[in-house]
């Protein structure tokens, strides 16, 4: 089967995002729901989640950059062409198609940094107001910062955290969009078809030995590009 | 205008943030589903105008 799919999610990369998101939906209901007024105890769910969350983000930090194709979430000149190929010929002015894409689409890029800016901000703000609470490990200390240093520190968290809801509802649409599923049955197995590689993708943007024929005839079945 | 923070004021007399308005939730919510309501339709569209041209 190797020859026919390719590897687009390491193991290790769907573990990540499928505990990242339970961790996330976890702090986002807890936090949430008790201000739309379902009353709960919700603290030690929140900062237990939000743990889980740091630690998954900094697993992710430590792999993408040592372990993986770092630049391949970054947008380039080349994504900044496609895009607007992509909105000239959708405004009716014609022009050339866009380019397929390298492993990742412009949208898709736009969309990681987002949510990385906000998941961060979220972490970083959480990770300070982890001293306002009691917890096995810690006793509280709200005197750290004063009180309009917490009040910036708990805007920011509240902002980020609602910009998160909007992130999600985009996210989950478009990996329920009937032409995506492709894409999103490879974060449950992690493979896509040679076929969708080749037609959605630039094997010179994104070379896949295992897709190539003459690499599989020299025995190059190894995957690690751009993993 | 919807207030963007809350505040309250201290023992000493000063306002005081507290943190980001959750008034602000249905805004970011709205988003969204305006978001997806718009693109869904520019997809419809496209596709049906898509279709017409083949035929």
């Amino acid at each position: 089967m190797s020859g026919e799919q390719v590897l687009r999610h390491a193991l290790a990369d769907r573990l990540y995002h499928w505990a990242m998101a339970a961790a996330l939906l976890v702090c986002l209901f807890t936090a949430f729901l008790p201000i739309l007024g379902w009353k709960f105890p919700w603290v030690t769910a929140h900062w237990v989640a939000g743990i889980v969350l740091t630690v998954a983000i900094l697993f992710h930090i430590v792999r993408a950059v040592l372990w993986q194709d770092f630049w391949s979430m970054v947008p380039g000149p080349r994504d900044l062409r496609s895009s607007w190929r992509f909105v000239a010929r959708g405004l009716g002015l014609g022009g050339p198609p866009p380019q397929r894409d390298a492993k990742y689409s412009p949208l898709q890029k736009v969309f990681h940094w987002l949510a990385a800016l906000a998941v961060l901000a979220i972490a970083a703000t959480g990770l300070l107001m982890l001293s306002k609470i009691d917890t096995p490990f810690w006793r509280r200390n709200p005197y750290w910062l004063a009180d309009s240093q917490w009040g910036s520190i708990y805007a920011i968290h509240g902002i980020c955290a609602m910009a998160m809801i909007t992130l999600i509802m985009a996210h989950v649409y478009f990996a329920l969009r009937p032409e995506k599923l492709w894409m999103t049955r490879s974060m449950f197995h992690g493979r896509i078809t040679r076929e969708d590689y080749l037609r959605h993708h630039d094997p010179q943007r994104w070379p896949v030995p295992e897709a190539d024929p003459t690499a599989r005839a020299d025995g190059g079945t190894a995957f690690s590009a751009g993993e | 205008m919807l207030p963007l923070f809350r505040y309250a004021t201290s023992v000493y007399g000063q306002t005081v943030l507290l943190g980001a308005s959750w008034d602000l939730i249905w805004w970011f919510v709205g988003a969204g589903a305006a978001f997806i309501v718009v693109h869904a339709a520019v997809k419809a569209l496209a596709g049906r105008l898509g279709r017409s041209v083949e035929r």
